[in-house]
């Protein structure tokens, strides 16, 4: 069995483990960003800005890999 | 934060350049091409995908550009957190260092003793960054802002300050 076929027959249960640690770190670094850009960022306009950008791209991407994986799933 | 007294008031903000920042988005942009490549690579070669294998791809390419981008933000928070704030009582230099270290110095203008500008090479004389050095009095530590934005107008801006706290500045000197 190659490398991408092992790849291929990977067990779902296994993403979405991986998924739910992705999320657990993902969710423990955006808390310290936002702690710190609240605490210590003098522009509030611009740190709002980029909180926006931040989630919008990081919601966007998380949703993708949900969608993906579900119909892996499904599949 | 910063806390600065009620009659005093930011100045300007020397801040790292720009191509500090953009040479960490070209790195990512290159790091986040490899996994669609190697899966190019792959399906052109001939081995066999089924056809949720483009699903599988998807999924973990989707969490690679998310370490990515939180990664990016985390790098830009390093770079946008280094500043100094040039007020018009005394200079702040709020150090960033990673993520859980940070380090707020501020001294008075009259202790400044020495302001050093540092550019190096075609790019840095070309977009206008380089490193400060200031050398203050009653202490042998210096402070430095590597690639600063405009040092020279920073500089002008903090001997302006020190001028006008303390008549005039010892010595300012300018290595390119």
């Amino acid at each position: 069995m190659s490398i991408v076929q092992a790849l291929i027959s990977i067990s779902p249960l296994y993403l979405w483990t991986g998924l739910f640690i992705v999320l657990v770190v993902f969710v423990c670094i955006s808390a310290i960003l936002m702690y710190h850009w609240k605490k210590y960022g003098l522009r509030r306009q611009k740190i709002k800005v980029v909180q926006r950008i931040y989630f919008v791209g990081s919601i966007i991407l998380l949703s993708i890999a949900i969608i993906a994986l579900s119909f892996y799933t499904l599949w | 934060m910063v806390a600065l007294d009620i009659d005093e008031k930011i100045i300007y903000e020397v801040r790292k350049h720009w191509f500090g920042i953009a040479v960490i988005i070209a790195g990512l942009a290159v790091i986040a091409l490899i996994p669609p490549i190697f899966f190019v690579v792959i399906q052109t070669t001939g081995t066999v995908m089924l056809v949720d294998g483009w699903l599988l791809f998807l999924f973990v390419y989707s969490l690679w550009l998310l370490v990515l981008w939180v990664f990016f933000f985390l790098e830009w928070t390093d770079y946008y957190f280094d500043v100094w704030h040039v007020t018009n009582k005394r200079l702040v230099d709020v150090e960033q260092k990673g993520i859980f270290s940070r380090e707020i110095t501020s001294f008075y203008y009259d202790r400044i003793q020495d302001i050093t500008i540092e550019i190096h090479g075609i790019i840095p004389t070309l977009l206008e960054f380089g490193d400060i050095h200031i050398q203050t009095a009653g202490e042998s530590r210096e402070i430095i802002l590597k690639g600063a934005s405009r040092p020279y107008m920073a500089k002008e801006i903090i001997m302006k300050e020190v001028e006008k706290k303390s008549g005039t500045i010892q010595r300012v000197q300018v290595v390119e």
